[in-house]
């Protein structure tokens, strides 16, 4: 008897419990999916790194690493996996616009791949396992010859699989790059064999060409340079490639883990209304559209950004920069009292690009001391010292500090090339900026890459897109949620009230004026929520940037075009709910709504 | 002179394939000013008939006529404007609006009536004057009943309709009531129509109509009706 009360209740109340429904299906649909997405990613990147042997330590070296010091490492208590390892920018021949990481993991233990299809790892083949999604993007098939240019050396090979690597989940030619385009940029894997057959032609091309200058007819030149090649030669050539050490370690397994855990946290950021949803979502768009604005036009002014390899001093870079008349940047490791940053070191003259201050306007910098990203702005006031150690180095450098700037990606401490060379810093040039198009750049030993502006505003489209995809989600699950919400309210408003309304219609009053008096009733109610939800929209944003992006020094942004369709979609919501309540309001029996004893 | 003319009046509710006639065939005439007492036991049809009556609902059959107007056949709006012009009502539980003063609530009315009367002045009538400021969770239920007969008589209506008006109340604050009322009946010349079934204050009235399943059972004109005070408790 109770289960068929149950059901007739049911039915008398069949709005709300539909309206229940739609809230616990959006609730589930929209914001646990969004959660359990970030489970799913979670429980997958775990396995993907795993399955990968994904690195916990990468060390550094610009001259690289022997075998015996892999050997040393290796016998560090706690290291459980190290490999010799590199990893180098490199441009696909025929094709100026597209570039791979071409990568060698010594003993494949260490940063590793996950076979798709196609041959099982070999470390004696000569053949490339490739980025199944490169290959997918770029039409490429297992079979079929890659040309690649490593300084003016082709290595040719045959595509024996595709893959997956960890070391490449987000496979970025550099920091400027946000989201990933594989139809430009992917990631390789060679054998050690195939990496001694591409060093053992180099050091022979090299050799040849010295020898071609001294006036020895190139084919000689080649056969005395091929008998002049020794393993000595070769080995030293494989230490010096070898710049990296990977390791795996449990230590930082379990730290990765719990950053992991806390930035998952954050996401679940709770439901806080329509309007919040409708404003966050909106302005999130916003924002990351003046970020982009911001980078096309307020901080880069140049057409192509180039790329130098390791190392390069700007004594070896002054005839690119002078060919290229070019701005150039030099990016290098830091420690500031433990807190590892970076140091950039700036000469924009031409201002092909600019560094900016909070209010998004380029600074003028001067040569007295440094600017801190605002990230980093707690390490010192303006006007005070701060220290920093380069790494690889013992010197301490103080500066002072003069400024603030806003920084794209990196957490940097930025100062001219002036002050640089007062202090005494030794440095390399990392990256050029030229208006020269990228065809007219001609190679170079010392480009390791170049990169169009285009093209890296063109991969920060396809982010812009996946943002629109959720802000559209969020629009509709805040008017779904908007209605629903404000359809039940009003519902419950109106049986509550229903005998005061019957009143009103006993007394003389016309059902209109009474539709007209539960609108208006709404409309003020919309106009609260309004006044409460758009400054709560804007700080749960500001929370959410402060949360999950504070990789990246975004500038909140809110358009007129935000807050009048937010605005207008929320009282367009209340409205049609009002006029759907005023509407029962007409059907409304006043015998039977007074014939009910209070 | 009469002001409301019941003709050969029914209202038939339909549930399925079963009907129920409240009223069935009913014919009478009112005249102006009179103190009615509709009697008849629970079920007998006399809240239809006071329904009917106000514009709360329409017959199936017959015609309804007050003022010389046929209300039969008025559409909704129509119905509203008859029921904001011509009559007012008192319930047996008040009906206030709770979240109005109680001035507020008699004043309520002068935004629906053409002829409305000066609600403190109807006020200061049933003796509120110094409650205009109260809720009417704030007062007593006599006090409430007042506030509603002020609200009723500030519309200017022409009949007055209570259905079971002192019901709720005890009976010497129900004799306060039916004072009012009848006052209201002499000095203002209102047509007083109360439904009960209440035997006692049949004593009162003008004219006495007696409903029985649906149907008149009786109308009788008392020559000298009692006056709230004589009549026994």
């Amino acid at each position: 008897m109770l289960i068929r009360k149950l059901f007739r209740t049911a039915w008398s109340y069949k709005a709300q419990f539909i309206s229940m429904v739609i809230m616990m299906t959006l609730g589930i649909g929209v914001f646990l999916g969004f959660n359990m997405e970030w489970k799913t990613i979670e429980y997958d990147t775990s396995r993907f790194f795993n399955d990968t042997k994904y690195a916990d330590y990468r060390l550094y070296s610009e001259t690289g690493f022997t075998k015996d010091e892999l050997e040393k490492i290796a016998s560090i208590e706690g290291v459980n996996d190290a490999t010799r390892y590199l990893s180098v920018n490199l441009d696909i021949k025929g094709s100026s616009k597209k570039s791979m990481a071409l990568d060698v993991s010594e003993n494949f233990t260490v940063s590793t791949f996950t076979l798709i299809s196609g041959k099982e790892y070999d470390e004696n083949i000569d053949g490339i396992w490739l980025s199944d999604k490169f290959a997918d993007a770029n039409n490429i098939l297992i079979g079929d010859t890659l040309t690649l240019e490593f300084q003016g050396t082709e290595i040719k090979s045959e595509v024996v699989g595709l893959i997956k690597s960890g070391e490449h989940m987000i496979c970025v030619a550099d920091n400027n790059q946000l989201m990933p385009d594989f139809s430009s940029y992917g990631y390789a894997y060679i054998s050690p064999y195939k990496l001694k057959t591409v060093l053992s032609k180099k050091i022979i091309n090299n050799i040849a060409e010295e020898l071609e200058k001294a006036g020895i007819p190139s084919e000689t030149a080649k056969k005395q340079a091929e008998m002049s090649l020794t393993d000595e030669m070769l080995s030293k050539a494989t230490d010096k490639a070898f710049s990296q050490i990977n390791l795996r370690s449990d230590i930082k397994k379990a730290e990765l883990e719990d950053e992991v855990s806390k930035k998952l946290g954050r996401t679940l950021v709770g439901v806080i209304g329509c309007m919040i949803l409708l404003v966050g979502g909106l302005e999130m768009r916003d924002t990351m559209a003046g970020f982009l604005d911001l980078l096309d036009n307020g901080v880069s002014h140049y057409t192509t950004k180039v790329n130098l390899v390791e190392n390069t001093d700007l004594q070896m870079a002054n005839s690119i920069i002078t060919d290229l008349n070019a701005d150039w940047e030099s990016y290098s490791g830091i420690s500031i009292d433990g807190y590892t940053a970076t140091l950039d070191i700036v000469n924009n003259k031409k201002e092909l690009f600019s560094v900016i201050n909070e209010d998004n306007k380029p600074i003028k910098m001067k040569d007295d001391g440094v600017y801190l990203c605002l990230r980093l702005a707690d390490k010192g006031k303006i006007g005070e010292y701060i220290e920093f150690s380069p790494y690889g180095s013992e010197e301490t450098y103080r500066v002072k500090v003069i400024g603030y700037n806003r920084s794209i990606m990196t957490e940097s401490v930025t100062m001219t090339d002036k002050l640089a060379e007062k202090l005494g810093i030794k440095y390399s040039v990392s990256t050029l900026y030229t208006k020269k198009a990228s065809t007219e750049i001609s190679s170079s030993d010392l480009i390791s890459g170049k990169q169009d502006k285009q093209q890296l505003m063109d991969s920060f489209g396809s982010f812009v897109q996946i943002m629109d995809s959720m802000v559209i989600i969020l629009v509709v699950a805040a008017v779904i949620l908007g209605i629903v919400v404000l359809y039940n309210l009003g519902i419950m408003s109106y049986v509550e009230r229903s005998r005061e309304l019957a009143t009103l219609k006993v007394l003389g009053f016309r059902s209109k004026k009474i539709g007209r008096l539960l609108i208006s009733q709404n409309i003020w109610i919309t106009v609260i929520g309004i006044i409460v939800g758009l400054p709560a929209g804007l700080a749960t944003l500001k929370w959410l940037l402060l949360s999950l992006a504070s990789e990246y020094e975004l500038k909140l942004m809110l358009g007129v075009l935000t807050y009048s369709v937010s605005i207008l979609l929320t009282f367009g919501v209340s409205l049609i709910v009002g006029w759907m309540v005023a509407r029962k309001n007409k059907k409304i029996d006043m015998v039977e709504a007074l014939k009910n004893a209070e | 002179m009469s002001i409301v003319q019941f003709e050969n009046v029914s209202r038939i509710y339909k549930s399925g394939e079963h009907e129920l006639r409240a009223l069935n065939g009913v014919s009478f005439t009112l005249d102006e000013g009179k103190f009615v007492v509709i009697l008849g036991p629970s079920g007998a049809g006399k809240s239809t008939l006071l329904n009917l009556l106000g514009g709360l609902d329409s017959p199936s059959e017959g015609t309804i006529t007050v003022s010389g107007m046929d209300i039969s056949k008025l559409s909704d709006n129509e119905l509203a404007d008859y029921r904001a012009s011509t009559v007012g009502f008192v319930f047996q539980f008040y009906n206030l609006i709770p979240t109005l003063t109680v001035y507020e609530n008699v004043k309520l009315v002068s935004e629906i009536s053409k002829n409305a009367l000066d609600a403190k002045d109807m006020i200061s009538k049933v003796g509120l004057l110094d409650h205009l400021s109260s809720f009417p969770s704030e007062l007593s239920g006599g006090e409430q009943q007042r506030i509603s007969i002020a609200r009723a008589l500030c519309k200017n209506p022409k009949i007055l309709l209570c259905d079971e008006p002192t019901g709720a109340l005890d009976s010497e604050t129900g004799v306060m009531i039916l004072k009012i009322l009848m006052d209201m009946s002499k000095n203002y010349g209102k047509t007083i129509v109360i439904v009960t079934h209440n035997q006692n204050i049949a004593k009162m009235a003008d004219v006495v109509i007696r409903v029985k399943n649906g149907k008149i059972k009786s109308i009788d004109n008392q020559e000298n009706p009692l006056s709230a005070d004589e009549v026994e408790w």
